[in-house]
C-alpha cells in the first residue's frame, strides 16, 4: 500500500515525495513514496527512497526521518559558502588520531554539509603532512564522494565538473581565483613549509606504516633534502595543535617521537656496547682457543682428541655460574648483572629441592660425553662407534618394564 | 575491455603506448578500435574547442560491445565543460563519471613544462578511465588519479595507481564482470 503525492509531508514538513534528499553516508536519494509495511507483526509507515547512484531502495520509518539526519539537498548559496571555506587556507590537521576519529565519525553520522566538508578538509590537510591510514583514506574518499554528489545535485553539474571544481579549491591551478582573490597555486609541498609531498614517517604515530603500494626508492626522490626540515615543520605544527587541554595521547605521541629522534639511538648503542663487552669478558675467561675459533676454520684441537677420556665443559653452562659468583660489583656488563639476579632468584626458588636437583645435575654430566663423542669419531672412528652402539641397547631395557607394568595393569 | 577510438590523427606508436599503459594500469585488455568523427554539434561558441559532455552524448559510434566496456576517445582538439562555482579551469578530458565513455585531449602535451605526447596522453587516459570506474582524485602525486593540473601529475610520468585506487578499481572491474 503506497501513498504517493506531493501533498504528503514527511518529517518536520519540509520534505515531500519527489524531493531530492541527502541520506547520511549514502548520498543523494529521491523520495519515492510512503508505504505501510508489516514487519514483525506490526504495521510500520516507512518512507521509501531511491538512491540515485545505483537505484537502490532505502526504507526509513516515517517517525525516524529527521532523527537519522535526512535533509534536503543544499542550496546553491550553501554550496557557494562551502567553496569559500574550501578555498580558504586550511587549519592545522588534528594529529591525535583518537580525537580525529571520534570527530570525523560524528560528523559523517550527522550527515550535514558542513560536517562532511570538515572531514574532507581535515583529512586533506593531514594528507599533505603524511599518507592517510587505510580507514581514513576510505573516509576521505567517502566524504569526497558525498560532496561531489551534493555539489552536482545542487548546481546541476556533471559529476566530473563538480569534482574538478572541488579540487580547483583544494589544489588550485595557476591563475585560479575565488571571488576575485587569487589562490595560491598547488605545489608538491604543503603551503608555507619545505615539506615535499609528504613528511617522513615519525615514531610515535602508530598508524604510519600504511603502504601506498609504491617502492621505497620512489619516496627518496620525493622527499629530497627536506627530511629534517619536514620533521621540524611537523614538530612545529604538532606543538601548535597541542594546547594545555590536549589529551594525554598527544603528549605521549610527542614524547615518543622525541625519544625516537634523539635518545633512542644512543641508548641502544650503550646497551649494545655493554652486551658486547660482557660477551667478550666471558669469552676472555674461557680457556682454550676453540671457543673463539672462527666458523669454518680447521685449527688443530688437541683437547678434543682426548674427549673420550676427559669430557669437556659444556660452553653455555660455564659462564653463568661464574657471573653469579663474581657478583654484579665485579662485572660492569649489564648482561652479567641480569644473569646474576636471575640465578639468585632461581636459587631461592629451588632451595628446598636441593636433593632433587642433585640427580638432575648428575644426569647432565653424561650429556657432555655424548656431545664430545662426535668430534672424537673423526679422530678414532672405530673407538667412537662402540659407545654409540651401546647406547641404543639402554632404551629397550628402559621400555621393557613399562610394557610389563602395562601388562600388569591390564590384568 | 578498454577500447580506444581516435577522433583525430595520432601516430601508431603513441596509440600502442597508450594501450600498453592502460592495460598495465588496470590489468584488463585494451584495444585500438579505429577512428570516428568529431560531431560538429558539439563545437563550442569559439568554434575551436568542443563541449566535452555534448561530444560524448552526440558522437556517432557503436564501438561498445559489452555493458562493462569502457570507451576512451582521443582527440587533439581542446575541450570545454560547463563552468562550476570556481570558474573555468584546465580541461584535459571529460569522463561520464561511473559510466562508459570518456574523451581525452592531447591538447597542450609536448609543450614546455608538459609531458611528451605518448606519456602524457597515456597518463591522462588512465586518469579518466579511472573516473569511469568511480575513482575520485587522489592526494598522492604519484598516483594517476592525482589532479591533472597539479605539478605532481607531470613530475611523475609513470602511469601507476596508488594501492587504494588499485584495489577500488579492481573491485569495480570484478563487479562489472559479474
Amino acid at each position: 500500500m503506497a501513498n504517493k503525492g506531493s501533498e504528503i509531508q514527511i518529517g518536520d514538513g519540509s520534505l515531500h515525495i519527489g524531493d531530492r534528499v541527502v541520506y547520511p553516508n549514502q548520498g543523494i536519494c529521491r523520495i519515492t513514496g510512503v508505504e505501510v509495511k508489516q514487519i514483525a507483526g506490526r504495521d510500520w509507515e516507512v518512507v521509501t527512497l531511491s538512491r540515485e547512484e545505483d537505484g537502490a531502495t532505502v526504507m526509513v520509518p516515517r517517525a525516524k526521518v529527521m532523527g537519522i539526519g535526512l535533509r534536503k539537498v543544499a542550496s546553491v548559496a550553501a554550496i557557494d559558502d562551502m567553496f569559500d571555506q574550501l578555498a580558504a587556507p586550511g587549519d592545522d590537521p588534528q594529529l591525535d588520531w583518537k580525537v580525529r576519529h571520534r570527530e570525523n565519525a560524528d560528523r559523517m553520522t550527522g550527515g550535514g554539509l558542513q560536517g562532511t566538508l570538515d572531514v574532507l578538509k581535515g583529512l586533506h590537510a593531514l594528507s599533505r603532512v603524511r599518507p592517510l591510514p587505510q580507514k581514513e583514506r576510505e573516509l576521505y574518499d567517502s566524504a569526497r564522494h558525498l560532496l561531489v554528489g551534493e555539489i552536482a545535485a545542487a548546481m546541476n553539474l556533471p559529476l566530473h565538473v563538480a569534482e574538478d571544481n572541488l579540487d580547483y579549491a583544494l589544489w588550485p591551478p595557476p591563475g585560479m581565483k575565488r571571488k576575485g582573490r587569487p589562490l595560491q597555486p598547488a605545489t608538491l609541498a604543503p603551503p608555507g613549509s619545505s615539506v615535499v609531498a609528504r613528511a617522513p614517517a615519525r615514531a610515535g604515530d602508530d598508524d604510519l606504516d600504511d603502504d601506498l603500494g609504491f617502492e621505497e626508492g620512489d619516496e627518496a626522490d620525493v622527499e629530497g633534502d627536506g627530511g629534517s626540515k619536514a620533521a621540524r615543520a611537523a614538530d612545529q605544527e604538532e606543538s601548535e595543535v597541542a594546547d594545555p587541554t590536549d589529551t594525554k595521547d598527544l603528549v605521549r605521541q610527542r614524547s615518543m617521537r622525541v625519544t625516537a629522534e634523539e635518545e633512542e639511538p644512543e641508548a641502544l648503542d650503550e646497551l649494545a656496547a655493554d652486551a658486547l663487552a660482557a660477551t667478550h669478558e666471558d669469552e676472555a675467561e674461557e680457556p682454550g682457543p676453540k671457543v673463539r675459533a672462527a666458523p669454518g676454520t680447521t685449527l688443530p684441537q688437541p683437547a678434543r682428541r682426548g674427549a673420550g677420556t676427559t669430557p669437556p665443559k659444556a660452553p653455555p653452562a660455564v659462564p653463568a655460574p661464574r657471573a653469579a659468583e663474581a657478583g654484579p660489583e665485579s662485572g660492569t656488563g649489564l648482561a652479567r648483572t641480569i644473569a646474576a639476579k636471575a640465578l639468585d632468584a632461581a636459587a631461592n626458588v629451588l632451595a628446598p629441592a636441593k636433593a632433587a636437583s642433585r640427580p638432575a645435575a648428575a644426569k647432565s654430566k653424561p650429556a657432555a660425553p655424548k656431545k664430545a663423542a662426535k668430534p672424537a669419531a673423526k679422530a678414532k672412528p672405530a673407538a667412537a662407534r662402540k659407545p654409540a652402539a651401546k647406547k641404543p641397547a639402554v632404551k629397550p631395557a628402559a621400555k621393557k618394564p613399562a610394557k610389563k607394568s602395562a601388562g600388569k595393569a591390564k590384568r | 575491455m578498454i577500447r580506444l577510438v581516435t577522433l583525430g590523427e595520432f601516430p601508431s606508436d603513441v596509440l600502442e603506448h597508450v594501450a600498453r599503459r592502460l592495460h598495465a594500469a588496470y590489468g584488463m585488455g585494451c584495444e585500438i578500435e579505429g577512428d570516428a568523427e568529431l560531431p560538429d554539434s558539439a563545437l563550442a561558441d569559439d568554434q575551436e574547442s568542443y563541449q566535452a559532455p555534448k561530444l560524448l552524448e552526440e558522437i556517432d559510434d557503436d564501438t561498445q560491445l559489452y555493458a562493462d566496456d569502457k570507451i576512451v576517445y582521443l582527440t587533439t582538439a581542446p575541450l570545454t565543460a560547463p563552468e562550476g562555482p570556481m570558474g573555468k579551469g584546465p580541461m584535459m578530458g571529460f569522463p561520464q563519471f561511473g559510466g562508459g565513455r570518456a574523451v581525452v585531449t592531447s591538447h597542450g602535451l609536448g609543450g614546455k613544462g608538459e609531458l611528451p605526447l605518448d606519456i602524457g596522453l597515456a597518463k591522462r587516459a588512465a586518469h579518466h578511465v579511472g573516473h569511469l570506474w568511480d575513482l575520485h582524485h587522489c592526494y598522492d602525486p604519484r598516483c594517476a588519479m592525482h589532479p591533472e593540473w597539479s605539478p605532481g601529475f607531470t613530475q611523475y610520468p609513470e602511469v601507476a595507481l596508488c594501492l587504494f585506487d588499485r584495489e577500488k578499481s579492481e573491485r569495480k572491474i570484478k563487479l562489472g564482470q559479474t
